[in-house]
């Protein structure tokens, strides 16, 4: 059975830039059906905004808004969408996340997969914001993409 | 080539459905579905290039995530600025 899950946007902006094999059990996840990965078009804008900025592109002149479209394209067939996304929940001190969790509210998801600290400290906190994800996601876990692989290889 | 694989009832079933709303038999539908599956680049072939790119810079993979975090958030800035 597939996990409901979620990656923050830094896994997606990983996947373009790491060597193959470094952090990508996340996409291997998705091909192998470990995981249902669960996307938002305010996610995907994010991804394909962040990759076409100037900086990035001058680093990757590979970068092009057809092989985003594509590469995002690629990603939906092995993901759902989710159209509707309630703004269910704000985080007081980090409000530029709240896409995420809210997406992770709407189709409640399981994992949400994430390097960020900040998120991953989030999950053990006692703050009124903390307390409130959980109450509102309360099947929710929050975990590394180095943590998902570790998973996937004990399956 | 011929090949022989194992696949659930309830997946057969629905196999069966869609094969026969195409107007195909079963072995012609799913050669089908297998060859539009594999002839699609996977995200991994996609981003070759662009990973190429990455490590020609050579940014260690702590710098690279170090940017790309730099620039998540420049954009999130940019984007709150430009909406109040």
């Amino acid at each position: 059975m597939s996990t409901r899950t979620v990656y923050d946007t830094m896994v997606f902006l990983q996947w373009a830039a790491l060597p193959e094999g470094r952090h990508h059990a996340t996409i291997l996840a998705l091909y192998d059906g470990a995981v249902r990965l669960y996307v938002s078009q305010a996610l995907f804008d994010e991804v394909r905004d962040v990759l076409s900025r100037p900086d990035v592109v001058a680093r990757s002149p590979n970068i092009t808004a057809d092989r985003l479209k594509q590469v995002l394209a690629a990603t939906l067939e092995n993901a759902e969408w989710v159209a509707d996304v309630p703004a269910a929940f704000t985080w007081s001190q980090h409000p530029d996340d709240d896409h995420l969790f809210n997406l992770a509210i709407a189709c409640k998801a399981e994992l949400l997969v994430t390097w960020e600290t900040r998120i991953l400290k989030l999950g053990a906190d006692t703050t009124p914001d903390a307390e409130r994800l959980r109450t509102l996601a309360p099947q929710l876990q929050i975990a590394t993409p180095r943590e998902l692989a570790d998973w996937l290889a004990t399956r | 080539m011929d090949m022989t694989i194992s696949i659930p009832d309830d997946v057969a079933e629905r196999l069966e459905r869609r094969a026969a709303v195409s107007g195909q038999t079963v072995p012609a539908y799913t050669a089908k579905l297998v060859a539009d599956t594999v002839s699609k680049p996977t995200i991994d072939e996609l981003l070759a290039p662009v990973r190429a790119d990455f490590a020609k810079t050579g940014m260690s993979e702590d710098e690279t995530t170090d940017f790309l975090r730099g620039q998540l958030e420049a954009h999130r800035r940019e984007k709150k600025a430009n909406l109040g």
